[in-house]
């Protein structure tokens, strides 16, 4: 079966699917960029697709944006630097197959997060990255576009790895549901 | 004394030329419009005719199959790397947390392809074992550390089923599975990230990430890193164990993501 016939096939799942994604307790009105139009056309991704990736790129630059803002506050230490770098990463990556900027972040995830940050407190990148990879998961229910999805179950491999990182740090290292699971609660995508 | 008075008609001559003169005939038989016989290619030496595989069909249910098998791998691989009683108190604690999580997912995959109108595959993946698993634990036999060779073990098949299911992600037609595919994944890749930290603690990141070479450590080993890279990486994964053999060589492998030869298609069972 060929990218596109699976992904045909897949878009007629998609309605059902959005309603799996629950309330976020960061919550989801997010602004998108009126760039998805235009992205959605010269990419070849459907307007659906574009605009959750659009999503995923804010909430990667959200969070690299915390990075910075913990850096900012005093944290020290190779893991805020790579944390910030990695984040910055996946919406570049994400950016370039839709073909837009990444320069949108969610500002309702960050002000609800940026308080544990700016304490540079490691518990608040524990829950962080446990909630983008959370979110991502659930994406990968609604995206239709295959080259998207193994983009975004990349990204959410190695967030998984960061959370596991991060639990380590933050004193949780004999905590073994901390180190293995994760009960975050995905951010919602904006409805279409 | 020749008796012929035309030597270009002498005995030897006319037995050549009757020789020429059948060959053209079977010949000719050959291209006839009547010809007979087996239109298979021609075959060389004695090997035993080709088994034919039965049709099958690479869908949702043969790759959720795939996924359950690599679950019942990673226990079949616990479970000869529990027996070594190679791994500390703590680390066997954490081996059997693995061992749970893994019999929780293998589970799920079951449920999952039931509800495909599947046959839950409840065994190891035969590929695997026979290619992978079964000569990497024959190669613990006069090994020169056990521990170690356990740990990296645990570590490799963690990191396969990691990378697996990221890259059956996108194979999977169901959106809805691809959800469920992932969750399992990001546990996989968190059983990974613990053991590359406890087999390397000091060194969370991988240099490759800062544009540094990735080397093997001074007996040749790969060095896990809790962080390998920016992305799940779907490259192989290099699995050494054992002791040096009279050329200085270990017994070295490379764990591969599924592929048609590792899939467990419907007709298979245990």
């Amino acid at each position: 079966m060929t990218d596109s016939a699976v992904a045909d096939q897949a878009d007629s799942d998609r309605p059902t699917r959005r309603a799996l994604f629950g309330a976020g307790v960061i919550g989801a009105a997010l602004a998108m960029a009126g760039s998805r139009s235009a992205s959605a056309a010269t990419t070849g991704l459907s307007e659906g697709d574009a605009s959750l990736v659009g999503f995923a790129i804010s909430l990667e630059l959200t969070a690299r944006d915390l990075y910075d803002a913990a850096i900012e506050a005093g944290a020290t230490g190779q893991v805020w630097d790579v944390m910030r770098e990695q984040h910055e990463s996946y919406a570049q990556r994400l950016a370039g197959i839709i073909g837009v900027s990444a320069n949108t972040r969610n500002d309702d995830v960050y002000d609800a997060l940026v308080g544990g940050f700016r304490g540079a407190t490691s518990q608040a990148a524990f829950d962080l990255e446990n909630v983008a990879a959370a979110t991502h998961t659930e994406l990968l229910g609604v995206v239709t576009h295959t080259v998207l999805a193994g983009a975004i179950a990349s990204i959410a491999a190695m967030e998984s790895r960061h959370a596991t990182v991060l639990a380590d740090v933050a004193g949780m290292g004999d905590d073994l549901d901390a180190l293995f699971l994760n009960t975050a609660t995905p951010v919602s995508p904006p409805e279409a | 004394m020749n008796r012929f008075p035309n030597p270009s008609l002498d005995r030897r001559q006319l037995l050549r030329n009757g020789g020429i003169v059948l060959s053209m005939g079977a010949l000719v038989a050959a291209c006839g419009p009547d010809r007979k016989g087996s239109t298979d290619p021609g075959r060389l030496g004695v090997a035993d005719e080709p088994t034919e595989l039965p049709d099958a069909v690479v869908d949702d249910t043969a790759l959720l199959r795939t996924a359950q098998s690599l679950e019942y791998t990673a226990l079949a691989v616990y479970s000869a790397a529990t027996a070594t009683n190679a791994l500390s108190t703590a680390e066997t604690a954490l081996a059997q947390r693995f061992v749970e999580d893994h019999q929780r997912h293998a589970a799920l995959f079951g449920s999952l392809v039931t509800d495909q109108g599947g046959v839950s595959f409840d065994c190891a993946n035969p590929f695997l074992m026979d290619r992978a698993v079964t000569p990497t634990l024959a190669a613990l036999d006069g090994t020169d550390d056990l521990h170690r060779d356990v740990l990296n073990i645990a570590h490799a098949f963690e990191s396969l089923a990691a990378a697996s299911f990221q890259a059956l992600v996108p194979s999977l037609v169901d959106l809805s599975l691809r959800t469920e595919m992932m969750r399992i994944g990001g546990e996989e890749n968190r059983h990974a990230a613990a053991l590359a930290a406890v087999i390397n603690p000091d060194v969370i990141f991988s240099p490759a990430m800062f544009g540094e070479p990735v080397e093997k450590d001074a007996d040749g080993f790969p060095v896990p890193y809790a962080i390998p890279g920016v992305f799940g990486r779907l490259t192989g994964i290099e699995l050494v164990v054992g002791a040096r053999d009279a050329e200085g060589a270990r017994y070295s492998t490379q764990l591969q993501t599924p592929a048609p030869n590792t899939y467990v298609y419907e007709y298979q069972s245990c």
